[in-house]
């Protein structure tokens, strides 16, 4: 029963503002929400079919629900003329930069799994 | 006719039915090119979304408007990352000290960066407060780029590019320095490229994906809650 687990997500996602208002921080709603149902996942030790009939076609096509925000890009405005040189910077460049550093760094503190079976 | 016209391009469902469609046409080129970055949906569909509304002469903030369920739609699906975490919750005990350790590190170094760019570049303070979130998801970085006096427009565009370049060119990198250790390729791509790395993350593995969901979580909650201190001591 997929509607079910679509309302869970929901409930979740107002537990995680109700949270959030009553932490008065600004990590969003659904992120708290994520971190709640998987405490209640965790506690409760298994999951509903109708949670992961509502979670697979989400989160399959996230991708989707990034497009409009994404279109944004090429319609920056006037107003932001002389500042492109800086975002591309940093918006491009230090992401390359902090992919290298961050996959290093992850590589380094992460033990490996081959390790364990060895 | 010429109105009816008007009308049914300034509509949430001519939004919706472009958004979709070119969505799943650019999503099929994907699956065939065998997923290749360059070929990512994100990038065609909205480039090809954005000819569009130039070329019909439709106004952006009508468009962002009318496709707002995607928006919302992306609430429920964040809380939905829990269930992949879930299922991967035997591996992420074993490592949980160093994914916290990582988190901090990673979003720190991945923040510094961008912020050491944009200064080098001549940003203005407005600019710089608008990248400094840059490496958490749009809802999130919006409010924190207007909390800091920047811009959310900036902030929410400069998010995407990140997330793109996660998408391009994570993979690539990854090679190049030989990491081939799915649960790191995952968390990195979900720290620095935050939701767009994390669908990125899912095409390599559920593995990866899971890894990238918790790698996105915790920076999103760390730089929420750290960036407002640290801006408010240095500046």
């Amino acid at each position: 029963m997929w509607l079910k687990g679509f309302a869970t997500l929901l409930l979740f996602q107002c537990l995680g503002e109700i949270l959030k208002h009553a932490l008065a921080i600004l990590v969003p709603g659904p992120v708290l929400g994520m971190f709640l149902l998987f405490v209640y996942l965790v506690v409760r030790g298994e999951m509903s079919e109708g949670l992961q009939q509502a979670s697979s076609p989400l989160i399959q096509n996230l991708a989707l629900l990034f497009v409009p925000t994404t279109v944004g890009i090429y319609f920056l405005g006037k107003g932001f003329d002389g500042q492109w040189t800086a975002f591309v910077l940093a918006s491009f460049v230090g992401t390359l930069v902090a992919l290298v550093v961050v996959g290093l760094a992850l590589k380094a503190i992460i033990p490996s799994e081959d390790d364990k079976h060895a | 006719m010429l109105e009816f016209t008007r009308q049914l391009l300034d509509s949430p469902l001519f939004a919706l039915t472009l958004t979709v469609g070119l969505f799943l046409g650019f999503n099929a080129m994907y699956q065939r090119g065998q997923r290749h970055p360059l070929l990512h949906p994100l990038i065609w569909s909205s480039t090809a979304v954005a000819l569009v509304l130039k070329g019909l002469d439709i106004d952006y903030r009508h468009y962002f408007a009318h496709t707002e369920i995607l928006m919302f739609m992306l609430g429920p699906a964040t809380v939905a990352l829990a269930v992949p975490l879930f299922q991967q919750l035997r591996r992420i005990r074993s490592m949980l000290m160093g994914t916290l350790l990582s988190t901090v590190v990673g979003a720190a170094l991945a923040t510094v960066t961008a912020v050491i760019m944009a200064y080098l570049a001549g940003a203005n303070e407005s600019t710089l407060m608008s990248l400094l979130p840059k490496t958490v998801t749009t809802p999130i970085s919006y409010a924190l780029a207007e909390e800091l006096g920047g811009s959310g427009t900036v902030a929410a565009a400069a998010v995407m590019v990140t997330g793109l370049t996660g998408v391009i060119f994570g993979p690539p990198i990854f090679k190049w320095l030989g990491i081939k250790d799915e649960r790191v390729m995952g968390f990195t791509l979900g720290v620095v490229s935050h939701g767009t790395g994390t669908t990125r993350a899912f095409d390599i593995s559920p593995v990866a994906g899971a890894f990238a969901s918790l790698g996105m979580g915790l920076t999103g909650a760390f730089i929420a809650v750290a960036l407002p201190l640290i801006v408010v001591w240095f500046f």
